[in-house]
Order: structure tokens, then C-alpha cells, then sequence
């Protein structure tokens, strides 16, 4: 590995630095209000859970390469969508990297995730409503190398030749089976209990709408 | 109940096992013999401790060599006014006579300036001191005893004193040399060098001819009838040679960890060591190996026992692996052995009688004493280079170690058998998605345990070895002195803070460290279970610290990154 853990390719301009952040903000908001169904309710939830999968990163964050993301991006695409599935992984990644540590990898680690939500929505991960738990199993772990290979992107700078990439990509294969095996464990024992809830966040989404016309609950 | 009894009794029990198993020994004195620390091994006869002090000295501080009782009364000391790094072991010369001349006893002691000095071992004062040549650094290897003469590895060859005043039998120049050593064998004089030549020179001082090993050779060739066994080193691995000397064939036998120690030869059985550990080999017809058990171990090892090895582990906390081999050369058991002082060993212990003499680079010196009276160590020993004299011990006498480290292992067996026993239970109950759920968190928690081993291991086998001559990033303007050692270049934005003449360092975190120290900059370490990572030098963050080996980028953690004794260590802002 390099020595310097921190150092992630190109190292950003304070004004670069915001201008990726706009960018990324702009892009998840984009991704959700061009969402169809998308309601107030849906937002608060989507929101709530960005905030819950955020905090939970930064608490494992001294796991080497256990993320929790992985699997809630998966959840949320197969659940919500491919756009709103792309702005939870975005939103997830710059609010815990403002914790953890930011910079241009943010960019690669949110298209790791919004590619993985990509992946759950169409993956076929739902089946009449139910969770088919060895199909998350299986794209979970799949996620690990796909987002691996992304997020490796970042490492790219000017002089680095193909094979010296390759050499790269190939070090990070310990921390991908990492990531693949925290992946599985978190299908397996939270798998359910996201599917449950945004399951009924998905369902309830046309009701929603129609109940809080008439009731002004979603005015 | 009954089996919430036995459950807590297989626990207790298995948790004595390795205190039953370990004997225990006293730590009866020690002595600070700083500043300096101890790198080779220290020396007993019948009534003397002698050990040497070795560092990059500056102000006023030189190396020393030290004589001490056996129960620890400082009796001379005596100093040089070298300033490098002082590798070379101690050889004890037994009072003689020789076509020669006649001798008193003494100790042999080579330097970093390119001395040789003969000390009488009652007072330490001189008897005799040659000199030869520098380039860089002077004699960093292992002298060889041969009657009424020494043999002295020298930085540019090889020379021939005799014992009873020093003067010179032969001078030949073979190529440049850093802790190799010389054997004996009936064709003549052995040595290896670090332009990966193996250099055969007769009895009368003429070169009889050159063997290309394609590495390094840092210790004494061993020499097993008429074969040599030769540990090369290369910049992250090592390999093990079996050269015939009667039909002057190569062969390779295994490739192996990276930084060598010094081979062991114990009857028909080599034990040697590795940046990845303790490896046995069995020397029957044809050289192989029999096992390997994890542990750095790069410097001299040395014999307890028949049985029994010591070996320093190049950890700061690790202290020294006792290992105890079966007569077929597969490992019967093995312990650490911890002291209050643990820290970077490469020096193997000393015997005599009970007690055992141990150092390293924390610079104490300390006697330990078995305290168990069925269990004496034989009244003499040499330090781990007397490789051409294997020596004879009784079974069984040596101190053991003071902490096992199987306790972690039988514990964590024994956890994962009861913890696979509780999912084939709860599988038996029908709840397969839960014994599925724990079988994934005990993946995780394995993996997570692994990583750090699992990543080194990985990162050695996917990358190729750097290969840049150190001429890709040497700088004309340089002093000449700095060609042929170890030179760190610091680059910060305003300034390059340069330091050169620097030796002995084998990895990229010691070389890091003493150059800062000289330089009097600080460093900010942040330890990870991937290894060292340096976030700051001198206050300096930013984004981030490279560092470079002869122009090629770093691909390792800063204390898994071996160094060639000439390189260019460049450390740059990310």
C-alpha cells in the first residue's frame, strides 16, 4: 500500500474542493426531485436514513473496509429506485466524509455507491414484495470489488502508467474480500430489518399522496 | 449446569496451558550500557560478559565494547572513535601458540572505521590494532578463528592476521562486503559481498574464483561437508543456495522472506530467519525445508540447547522466540521470550551455566537465571556465528520463556470450535438464517484479524521488487562520502533537508527515524494494523507524505519496506 493512507490522488483546491461538493450536492437533489412518487414523506425518510447509514460509517470507520453503505445502497435502489438510490449513496458518502475525511475521493466513493444503488435497482432483489436474502447476499458481496474498482479511480494521477494501475487495483483485493464478507454479514442481519422499512416507504408512497390531498398531511 | 461446569473447566484449563508450559526464569541483573544499542550478540567465557555498543553517534557519545562479571560488575570498557553503525561480532581468541607466535586471550573486535583490534580480555587495553580500507564503512562482518590466524572480512575483500601481533599474512581485494563473513572449507576461504559474488580465496591469499548468487550475501557461508548453504538477499526476498564446491554447482532450495538473519547450522539441521519468520531446514543429500512459523527475525540466533534456538525478533515490542525443533527439523514448540526492556532485537542471547545474557536495541544488558535446578545450561557458550563449531549443549538447558505465545492460538481454537459447535446447534434447531448470520459475523471478525498479515502478503506477491540503481535519484553535488550508504532526502516546500552516510538500516521506518533524529526533525506516527504510517514531519501534514526508493514511489508500510544498505530514500508532500 502507499505509505501515506491519506493521500487519495490529486489533492484538491479549497476552491475545487467546494466545487466538487456543489457538484455532488446538486447532482443527489437533482437525482431526487426527478425521481417519480418522490413525496415530502419519502424525503424525511430518504433523509433520516441518510443520516442513520452517515453515522453508522463513521462508527465503524475504524473497521478497515466494513461498510454499511454497501448494502443500505443496494436496499434503497432495489426499494426507491435508480435515482433516488443514486442520491442516498451520494448524500451518504459526502456527510460521512465530512467526518471521516474529504477530498477528491468523495467523487469516486459516491459513483462506487450510486453504481452499487444502480445495481440493486436492477438486480431484482424484491420478488412479490419479498426480500430474496441469497440474491442481496450474492450482489453484496459483488458490490465489493465493483466499488473497489471505482473508488480505486481516484488514485489516479498524472505519470501513473496502466500496469502501475493494475498493481494498485490488485493491493486493494485483501481489503475488497473485507468489504465482501462485511457486505454478507450486513445483508444477513440487517438485510430484513431495511427491507421491512423501506418497503413500507415504497408501498405507502401512493397512498401517501392520495391520503395527504385530502388531509393535508403532505400539502 | 453440569455442562456450564465442564464448558468453564475446558475454559480454565486452556488458559493454563501455556503457563504450565513455559519455565520460569529470573531476571538476576542488568546494566544500561547506553547510549547505544545492543546489535550483536554479547560474548561469555568462563568468568566475562563482553558486549558492544552500536549507533550513528554525534556530540561527544562513542561506540564501546564492555566487560562485565557474569554477575554483572562492570570490569573495563573500551571505545573507538568511529561514528557509524558497528555490525561486526565479537570473537573470543583462547591464549595460543602458533608457527606464528604465541597470544594471551583475547577479544577480537572489528569497526566501522575500518580498525581491527585485538583486546586483552583482563583490562580491555590493546595488544594489537590493523587497519584497512574504507569505503564508506570499514569491517561490518564476522571475523573467522583458523589456528594461530584470523580471517577479517573487509569492506573492500578479505585479510589475514596472525593472533600473536597483528601483522598482515594477506590482503586481496574482492568486491564490497557489509556483514558477510568468512567461512573455512578445504578449498580455501569463503566470503560473500554485496554485488551478489561469492569469492573463494586459497590459503595463500589468491582469488581461486567467483560464484554470481544475484543477490547479497550478509553472513558466513555455511558449510556442510563440501556443499555451502548461502541465504541471498534481494530487496524483499531472500533465497537459499546450496553451492558444491567439488563440482561448483548452484542450487536453489526454496525462496524465502526477505532481510536474512545469520544462519544457525545445528548438526544436519539450518535454522534460519526471515523477515516472514523462523524457517528449519534439514541438510541430508540435498538441502529442504521442514517448516517455517511466523516472526521477523533478522539478526544472529543463537543455540540454547541441543534442541533449543533463540532468536531475536525485530519487533519493538516482541522480545526474543525460543523454538524448540525435533531431531526431524520440524518445530516441537515455540514461545516468546519477554523482558521489561523489550524493543527492535537482532541480537541472539549468551550462556552460561543458569544464566542466560540477553541485549537489544534498547541498550540493557540483562542476565536471567533459570530457576529450575534440573534444567543447567552448559558452563560456556559463543555467540550465534560460531556456526563452523557447532556446540554442544545438555538437553533441556536453557531458561524458557516467561510468556507462550501458543496461549492466543489454543484459546482462539478452542473459541472457534465452541463457536462452530454453537451454529451446528442452532442449525439443528431449524434456524439455519441464524446460524447463517453468525457464521458471517465470524467471517468478518476473521477477516478483519487477518487483514494486516493477509495485505503484507499480498502486496509481496502482486509487487515486483524495485529495481532502480540508486544512480535514477543520486545527486552529483552530494559528498563523495555518502556513495555507498544510506541517504534520506526530506522535501518540504520552502526547504530539502538532506542526510547522508547513514548504514545498517533495513527498512524504510528505521532509516526514516535515525535520519530524522540527526536532522532534529520531528515525525507524527500514527500505528495501524497495516503498519507504521508517518503523518507529519517536523509539524508538516498536508495532505499526505510519499516516499520514494531510488525515484520509485513506495508501495509499502514504512517499517514492511526493506532498504538496500545504498539507497536514496526521498520523502516528498503528496
Amino acid at each position: 500500500m502507499f505509505q501515506a493512507l491519506g493521500v487519495h490522488g490529486p489533492v484538491l483546491t479549497p476552491l475545487a474542493a467546494m466545487l466538487v461538493d456543489i457538484a455532488l450536492v446538486v447532482a443527489a437533489f437533482s437525482f431526487m426531485v426527478a425521481a417519480p412518487r418522490t413525496n415530502r414523506m419519502t424525503v424525511a425518510a430518504l433523509a433520516t436514513l441518510v443520516v442513520s447509514v452517515a453515522a453508522v460509517r463513521v462508527l465503524m470507520q475504524p473497521l478497515p473496509n466494513v461498510q454499511p453503505v454497501t448494502v443500505a445502497a443496494l436496499l434503497v435502489g432495489a426499494h426507491l429506485g435508480v435515482r433516488r438510490g443514486a442520491s442516498f449513496a451520494i448524500l451518504v458518502t459526502l456527510l460521512s466524509n465530512l467526518l471521516i475525511s474529504h477530498g477528491w475521493w468523495t467523487l469516486f466513493q459516491a459513483l462506487g455507491w450510486a453504481s452499487v444503488a444502480v445495481v440493486g435497482a436492477r438486480a431484482g432483489l424484491i420478488e412479490n414484495g419479498k426480500l430474496n436474502l441469497p440474491r442481496l447476499c450474492f450482489f453484496a458481496a459483488a458490490a465489493a470489488p465493483l466499488f473497489g474498482f471505482i473508488a480505486t479511480l481516484s488514485l489516479i494521477v498524472p505519470g501513473l502508467t496502466a500496469a502501475q494501475f493494475l498493481v494498485l487495483l490488485s493491493q486493494g483485493v485483501p481489503f475488497d474480500v473485507v468489504h465482501a464478507l462485511g457486505n454478507v454479514a450486513f445483508a444477513l442481519w440487517v438485510g430484513p430489518l431495511l427491507h421491512a422499512f423501506l418497503g413500507g416507504l415504497a408501498s405507502s408512497e401512493t397512498e401517501l399522496l392520495a391520503t395527504g390531498d385530502l388531509h393535508g398531511i403532505d400539502a | 449446569m453440569r455442562g456450564g461446569a465442564i464448558l468453564a473447566l475446558c475454559l480454565l484449563v486452556a488458559m493454563h496451558v501455556p503457563s504450565t508450559a513455559a519455565e520460569p526464569s529470573t531476571l538476576v541483573w542488568e546494566h544500561d550500557v547506553g547510549p547505544g544499542l545492543i546489535t550483536t550478540s554479547p560474548l561469555v567465557d568462563e568468568d566475562q560478559l563482553y558486549v558492544r555498543t552500536s549507533k550513528s553517534w554525534s556530540g561527544e557519545d562513542r561506540p564501546q565494547v564492555r566487560a562485565f562479571s557474569l554477575d554483572g560488575e562492570p570490569i573495563w570498557n573500551h571505545s573507538s572513535t568511529t561514528v557509524q553503525h558497528d555490525m561486526s561480532p565479537l570473537r573470543l581468541a583462547k591464549a595460543g601458540t602458533g608457527p606464528c607466535g604465541s597470544w594471551p586471550d583475547l577479544l577480537l573486535v572489528g569497526w566501522a572505521n575500518g580498525e581491527f583490534t585485538a583486546l586483552h580480555t583482563g583490562n580491555g587495553t590493546v595488544h594489537w590494532s590493523v587497519a584497512s580500507e574504507v569505503r564508506g564503512w570499514g569491517i561490518t562482518g564476522a571475523p573467522l578463528l583458523d589456528d594461530d590466524r584470523v580471517v577479517v572480512p573487509t569492506r573492500a575483500g578479505m585479510m589475514r592476521l596472525c593472533l600473536a601481533d597483528g601483522s598482515v599474512d594477506f590482503l586481496v581485494e574482492t568486491s564490497l562486503g557489509w556483514r558477510n563473513g568468512v567461512a573455512k572449507h578445504e578449498t580455501g576461504y569463503w566470503v560473500g559481498s554485496e554485488t551478489g559474488t561469492l569469492w573463494n580465496v586459497a590459503e595463500n591469499g589468491t582469488v581461486e574464483r567467483s560464484v554470481n548468487l544475484t543477490g547479497k550475501l550478509r553472513h558466513p557461508p555455511v558449510v556442510i561437508d563440501d556443499r555451502l548453504l548461502l541465504h541471498v538477499q534481494h530487496s524483499t526476498t531472500s533465497t537459499l543456495f546450496e553451492y558444491d564446491v567439488l563440482l561448483a554447482e548452484l542450487t536453489e532450495v526454496a525462496v524465502l522472506g526477505g532481510s536474512p538473519a545469520v544462519p544457525l547450522l545445528m548438526g544436519d539441521l539450518v535454522v534460519l530467519g526471515t523477515n516472514s519468520g523462523l524457517t528449519t531446514v534439514m541438510c541430508g543429500s540435498a538441502c529442504e525445508v521442514v517448516e517455517t512459523i511466523p516472526g521477523k527475525i533478522n539478526g544472529e540466533m543463537s543455540q540454547a540447547s541441543e534442541s533449543v534456538v533463540f532468536a531475536p525478533l525485530n519487533n519493538p515490542d516482541d522480545g526474543w522466540l525460543r523454538v524448540e525443533v525435533n531431531i526431524n527439523g520440524s518445530v516441537r514448540s515455540n514461545a516468546s521470550f519477554s523482558t521489561p526492556y523489550d524493543d527492535y532485537a537482532t541480537a541472539a542471547p549468551a550462556y552460561a551455566g543458569l544464566r542466560m545474557f540477553l541485549g537489544n536495541d534498547g541498550g540493557v544488558l540483562m542476565a536471567y537465571e533459570s530457576t529450575s535446578e534440573s534444567t543447567p545450561l552448559p558452563p560456556e557458550n559463543s555467540s550465534a556465528d560460531d556456526v563452523d563449531v557447532p556446540v554442544e549443549r545438555e538437553d533441556n538447558g536453557e531458561p524458557s520463556a516467561s510468556v507462550s505465545s501458543q496461549g492466543p492460538a489454543i484459546l482462539g481454537a478452542f473459541g472457534l470450535g465452541l463457536f462452530f459447535a454453537g451454529v451446528a446447534w442452532v442449525s439443528h434447531r431449524g434456524r439455519i438464517n441464524d446460524a447463517w448470520r453468525m457464521v458471517s459475523l465470524c467471517a468478518v471478525v476473521l477477516g478483519l484479524m487477518m487483514l494486516p498479515d493477509l495485505s503484507t502478503a499480498w502486496n509481496r506477491a502482486v509487487v515486483d521488487e524495485p529495481s532502480a540503481p540508486i544512480q535514477e535519484d543520486w545527486d552529483d553535488d552530494w559528498p563523495s562520502e555518502w556513495i555507498g550508504t544510506q541517504v534520506v532526502v526530506f522535501e518540504f516546500e520552502e526547504e530539502t533537508v538532506l542526510v547522508g552516510g547513514l548504514e545498517d538500516h533495513p527498512d524504510v521506518w528505521e532509516l526514516t527515524q535515525d535520519a530524522a533524529d540527526e536532522a532534529g526533525l520531528t515525525l507524527t506516527t500514527e500505528l495501524s494494523g497495516l503498519g507504521v504510517y508517518i503523518a507529519a514531519i517536523n509539524g508538516t501534514s498536508a495532505s499526505g507524505w510519499e516516499y520514494f526508493l531510488n525515484g520509485e514511489r513506495g508501495l509499502f508500510a514504512v517499517d514492511e519496506a526493506a532498504v538496500d544498505s545504498t539507497v536514496v530514500l526521498r520523502w516528498r508532500l503528496a
